[in-house]
């Protein structure tokens, strides 16, 4: 029984001992489990706490990164901003510059400067040899070897700068090379496409960034023509090549977009300028003259329909010139004495004045004497006196003793202040920059010396510009009103409609009836006087001749040199236009304004009368 | 099927017979039927019963409502990222058009220009050209439309214009 019972209570304590050990056992291994799950677990928990401590070093602390491509010391947000945003900057070119029927005489285009960078020749990282650079670069810039580029590579390492003026096919040919070192900047650059046959009206811009006008309506009207430049800094991606903007990121400080396509209208009408530059050249080619102009008025409301001034330059290319005289237009710069054109707007000041009546008559003795100096009919020596002249007639011989006569019955305070009121020392608001006004002799020698109204008389002593001139005699032409010249008609778009104009603004100088008369007058020179060159059958056309002697720095006259000029009005029944065509210093034998000067008038005429279709006034007849 | 423990439905609710006459019928019979093993239920012995259906009913029409909203916002989602995608890429094939346009234009004035200036200076050069003479012009009257002319019926409505001219040179 007791082995049996040791049998068991050994059974059981081994049961017993078994069960313990078991226990134990799994006891040890669950202590086990627990810490291989604590193990993983505190290897995944310390990963992800480096992650976020990693993730906010980078994010928040933002260090400077330095890995291989990576452009030198910048932070890592400094990097993504770069790669994101770019500057997208608008083609926002100089408004253009447009004749009356909308031919484009000043525009902008687009060149670029290449910039070379030699140490940076890489194309995807990889360094590309400077002489197959230097090969590709020389067929697309033109003007030089690729051995010279070679050379100049080696020279320096960064900043070359290659070429000024690429077109625009060069972006897409130097773009497709995909190397790394080249810069292209752009720039836009002013194009006169007509050249010469403009530059004094338009004037020039400078080539230079900074693009500041120089003359002519680039230099008065800049505030209208330059344009702020509008450039957007946006967020952009790229998709199959190609660039993606995204404009919805825009930040609020940027400008709308307000964009327009305006241009700045002249009164300029290109055929006519090129007839007149034309008839010009022509007549001081014939007779070598210094210099010559030609204006063509609209009557009407001072529009300028042509405004010619030789010699002249090209504004493309004005850097050439050397004489800066070009490039002033001397139409509105310079002072001349002009002489017998002056003598209608005289007889005008003695009708308007009262002391002659349009059908008075004066002797013309030929010379007259004035205290101490003898004046003299221009064609003294071969006609001598003509005797008694009605005012047309005086007109058509030119007749200085006979104008002398007529504005002697004016008072010279009187006449004075009539010349005055004129405004021929007034400054004339003129489109193109550097107007001088005229010179009359002082009030008190006008007035005291004799002589002086009568030079004043037929047209010297005194001195204006041709602009001055034709605004005059346009006032005679529109019935007595003194109307502003302008070349400037206003911005208009596409399609040829008005955005902005200055209004006109005139002062009444003569009266109606009085400038008729006047007009009268001067279309008998062209039809029986000294006029007749610029005669067209079939049309009214009134005129006046003007040879006067310049005067020359020490006081008096030069007797060689003369100004010849002659100023014509057309229609007469409806005047329209006033030409004036003004030679200096021609050449030779019989050089007058009827011979020289004249001439141009009528060929311009000619002109008007295809481009506008001005019907004839009167028959022509079957003879001619 | 939830995880949660079904309430023991028929413990409280016995397999109902079909309704087919009065009220009171209906429960004599349910009670007679069901009186074995099956605990009656009294109506008014759970008072929640009456709110919770219509608690029910306000959370299903809750869950209902808010998986409408949660799909529609998914589909307006989806639909703004899809935007967010194509509205760049066609405002930038936009503007390529436009910079291709303005490229354009400046090169059809330029060449427009230099071709009027080449004809220009050829004229000028050309010794045979002049400027024609105000004699070959032809002035035509305007022709004098007859209102009367409007009633007759005859289809001819062409008038005969004089010429003001007629020496021509031709």
């Amino acid at each position: 029984m007791t082995k049996s019972k040791s049998k068991l209570s050994r059974q059981v304590q081994k049961n017993r001992a078994t069960g313990i050990n078991k226990k134990n056992k799994s006891q040890q291994s669950k202590q086990h489990l627990l810490l291989r799950l604590f193990f993983i677990w505190g290897v995944l928990v310390i990963g992800t706490v480096g992650l976020a401590a990693k993730l906010y070093y980078l994010q928040v602390v933002n260090p400077v990164i330095v890995y291989e491509q990576a452009p030198k010391g910048k932070t890592l947000t400094q990097i993504a901003q770069d790669q994101q945003t770019t500057k997208l900057s608008f083609y926002i070119p100089r408004r253009q510059i447009v004749d009356r029927d909308q031919n484009v005489l000043a525009t902008d285009r687009i060149t670029y400067t290449l910039y070379v960078h030699p140490h940076l020749f890489k194309r995807n990282s990889e360094p590309v040899p400077a002489s197959e650079i230097a090969e590709k670069l020389a067929d697309i810039i033109g003007n030089r070897t690729s051995k010279q580029l070679l050379a100049l590579f080696q020279k320096q390492e960064w900043g070359i700068r290659l070429s000024g003026d690429l077109p625009e096919s060069a972006r897409d040919k130097i773009a497709a090379m995909q190397i790394d070192g080249l810069d292209l900047k752009q720039n836009y650059t002013r194009f006169y496409p007509h050249r010469e046959m403009a530059a004094e009206v338009t004037g020039y811009v400078n080539l230079d960034s900074s693009r500041t006008p120089q003359a002519g309506v680039e230099y008065t009207q800049n505030k209208l023509l330059e344009r702020q430049p509008i450039s957007w800094k946006m967020k952009r991606s790229f998709s199959k090549n190609q660039a993606v903007f995204h404009p919805g990121e825009l930040e609020r400080s940027q400008k709308l977009f307000n964009f327009d396509d305006l241009r700045l209208q002249l009164t300029i009408d290109l055929r006519l300028q090129q007839i007149a530059r034309n008839a010009l050249n022509k007549q001081m080619k014939a007779f070598k003259a210094k210099r010559g102009t030609a204006i063509v008025m609209d009557v009407r409301d001072g529009a300028i329909a042509a405004l010619v001034s030789e010699p002249t330059y090209d504004p493309n290319t004005y850097y050439q010139y050397s004489d800066f005289s070009v490039f002033k237009n001397w139409a509105v710069t310079d002072l001349y004495e002009p002489g017998s054109t002056f003598k209608p707007i005289n007889i005008a000041l003695a009708l308007d004045a009262g002391v002659i009546s349009p059908h008075d008559t004066f002797n013309d003795t030929g010379e007259i004497k004035i205290k101490d100096a003898v004046v003299r009919n221009h064609d003294f020596e071969k006609k001598g006196a003509r005797g008694e002249l009605s005012l047309p007639e005086i007109l058509q011989y030119s007749s200085n003793v006979g104008m002398i006569k007529i504005m002697r019955r004016l008072d010279p305070l009187d006449y004075y202040q009539d010349l005055q009121k004129l405004g021929v020392e007034d400054k004339v608001e003129f489109d193109i920059p550097g107007y001088t006004t005229g010179r009359l002799k002082n009030e008190v020698e006008f007035t005291v010396r004799e002589i002086e109204p009568a030079t004043t008389a037929f047209g010297q002593g005194f001195s204006l510009t041709p602009l001055k001139l034709i605004q005059l005699h346009a006032a005679l032409a529109n019935k007595g009103k003194l109307i502003t010249p302008h070349v400037v008609k206003g911005l208009s778009d596409y399609k040829g409609y008005l955005h902005y104009s200055q209004p006109p603004h005139s002062k009444q100088v003569f009266s109606p009836k009085t400038a008729t008369t006047v007009l009268e007058m001067m279309e008998t020179v062209v039809e029986d006087g000294s006029g007749v060159a610029a005669k067209i059958p079939g049309y009214r056309i009134a005129g006046k001749t003007g040879t006067s002697q310049k005067a020359i720095t020490e006081g008096g006259y030069d007797e060689t040199a003369k100004i010849t000029s002659f100023v014509g009005i057309f229609p007469v029944e409806a005047p329209r236009y006033a030409v004036l065509a003004v030679v200096d210093e021609p050449n030779g034998e019989h050089t007058y304004g009827s011979t020289v000067a004249a001439p141009i008038v009528g060929s311009i005429i000619q002109g008007i009368i295809n481009i506008e279709g001005i019907p004839p006034s009167k028959s022509i007849k079957s003879e001619e | 099927m939830s995880a949660q423990p079904q309430p023991d439905f028929d413990r409280y609710y016995s397999p109902q017979p079909e309704f087919t006459g009065l009220i009171t019928h209906e429960r004599h019979r349910a009670k007679s039927t069901t009186i074995q093993r099956k605990k009656v239920v009294k109506q008014g012995s759970f008072p929640q019963q009456n709110r919770l259906p219509q608690n029910l009913k306000l959370l299903s029409a809750i869950q209902k409502t808010s998986f409408g909203l949660a799909l529609a916002s998914m589909l307006a989602s989806t639909g703004l990222y899809i935007s967010t995608v194509q509205i760049p890429g066609q405002w930038s094939q936009e503007y390529r058009n436009l910079e291709d346009l303005q490229r354009q234009e400046r090169q059809l004035i330029t060449i427009n220009e230099k071709i009027k200036y080449q004809i220009a200076h050829d004229a000028r050069r050309d010794r045979n050209l002049s400027i024609s003479q105000p004699e070959s012009a032809v002035f035509i009257a305007p022709a004098k439309v007859d209102s009367k002319a409007q009633l007759k019926t005859s289809s001819n409505n062409q008038e005969v214009v004089k010429i003001k001219y007629d020496n021509l040179g031709y």
